[in-house]
């Protein structure tokens, strides 16, 4: 069976891949652009472990069409952070909001589109935030603080 | 197995294809199809992507509403003026399953899933169905009581804007998120103190949405007071088998319409 030319933007950078024509993003991001960041957990969309933003929405990657990115622009975590950590990691390994570290890319993506739309979350705002992704360690507390103090370090910074 | 991927440009061709095509399906946010793709599921073989802006149109400003089935739930969040669906779009997944779930997609989502179909049972939607020019649009029930038959492909989703009260309630054993227990949607229309019309959807107690003739009967043109409400109460489960799953028992699922029911009903008549 032919492949499918896809093309579109990865953290700022053009991609150019063959994909199977029902491929999901995830299996492209981490088997045909060498993307680790995203996580293969549930494969359901249950999870939030392969969570990556496409035109500045989150989607659940292990079930979006491959297809369906064609042409547009996708973040994964690691589009944010450059030569530095986001702030959001740097909270995350201070604060111990990783333990097996397998849903964190999906959490910080998840917290980082929060912040992007709502730079004053309360815990609701948080905690309805990262209700997509699931954590088996942590209990949630110290990735719900983390995400706390990062939203009141940066409107300091804004401020 | 190798799935192929059809990207049509009109949802009439795509209704062309899927009816010929009895391994083809619509390919709406992915949700829940993707599901059945990654895991390999045999009786998928082609998938069915739809580029028409007809899906995505909403129309709300009047009294007649039209929703595309492409419309995802959280570009339903965005719309003030459909508010009265808000709290069942909220009960859909985290904010990416919103970003990614469609309108017409949650139409087919089979229980414990599909909260916001039920709401528009409640509401007496209909739908329009494509490949199908000039035909009535259909009530939104009809679509539920096809088994074994293909699915249609639904173009849009017609409400009128509801008079009247709506109560929209799910119990989960996660919530708001989680699969239903029971999801209960209930629309009443009263007249000088008088019930003019009752309906009463139920989600998670049959396979898909369901009107509850035995609530609806017990209310009709009734007030709203404590007798009605527990004539509504005992009759709510008549001629409904609740199913039982992994998530709780029929008997459960019954005990708990009933609990809910009361209570929606009675916070209704201002108690």
């Amino acid at each position: 069976m032919a492949q499918l030319p896809l093309q579109f933007r990865l953290n700022g950078s053009d991609v150019a891949v063959f994909a199977d024509e029902a491929d999901n993003l995830l299996s492209v991001l981490r088997g045909k652009v060498g993307d680790l960041t995203p996580k293969f957990g549930c494969g359901q969309g249950g999870c939030g472990a392969c969570m990556v933003s496409v035109d500045g929405k989150t989607v659940l990657s292990c079930v979006t069409l491959a297809q369906n990115v064609q042409g547009r622009d996708v973040e994964s975590l690691a589009g944010l952070s450059g030569e530095q950590l986001d702030p959001l990691q740097t909270a995350f390994m201070d604060g111990f909001a990783a333990q097996c570290g397998y849903c964190t890319p999906g959490m910080i993506v998840a917290a980082r589109a929060l912040l992007r739309r709502n730079p004053n979350p309360d815990r609701d705002d948080i905690v309805e935030a990262i209700s997509d992704n699931l954590c088996r360690c942590t209990g949630y507390e110290p990735i719900i603080d983390a995400i706390q103090l990062v939203a009141a370090q940066e409107r300091g910074t804004r401020a | 197995m190798t799935v192929q991927v059809s990207s049509l440009s009109t949802v009439d061709s795509a209704a062309r294809l899927l009816s010929s095509d009895k391994t083809a399906r619509m390919l709406g946010g992915g949700t829940l199809l993707m599901q059945r793709v990654n895991a390999g599921d045999p009786g998928i073989r082609k998938l069915v992507r739809v580029d028409d802006p007809a899906l995505t149109d909403i129309s709300a400003g009047g009294a007649n509403i039209s929703i595309g089935a492409g419309v995802t739930m959280s570009q339903l969040l965005m719309k003030p003026e459909l508010e009265f669906l808000h709290s069942a779009a909220r009960c859909v997944g985290g904010p990416a399953i919103r970003n990614m779930a469609t309108l017409g997609g949650n139409l087919f989502a089979r229980a414990p899933y599909g909260d916001l179909a039920v709401l528009l049972v409640a509401l007496g939607a209909e739908v329009s169905l494509a490949g199908q020019s000039g035909s009535r649009p259909v009530a939104i029930e009809r679509l539920f009581e096809r088994s074994g038959s293909a699915p249609p492909l639904v173009r849009a989703v017609n409400i009128r804007r509801p008079q009247g009260q709506v109560m929209f309630h799910k119990m989960s054993r996660m919530n708001p998120r989680g699969p239903a227990i029971v999801t209960l949607a209930i629309h009443l229309d009263q007249s000088a103190g008088r019930i003019r019309e009752a309906r009463v959807a139920l989600g998670g107690v049959a396979d898909r949405p369901c009107l509850s003739m035995g609530a609806a009967r017990a209310m009709g043109n009734s007030r709203l007071d404590d007798a009605t409400i527990e004539r509504a109460v005992t009759d709510a489960m008549r001629g409904i088998e609740p199913r039982t799953d992994a998530i709780a028992s029929g008997w459960y699922r019954e005990q708990m319409v009933q609990v809910h029911l009361r209570r929606a009903l009675t916070q209704m008549a201002g108690g």
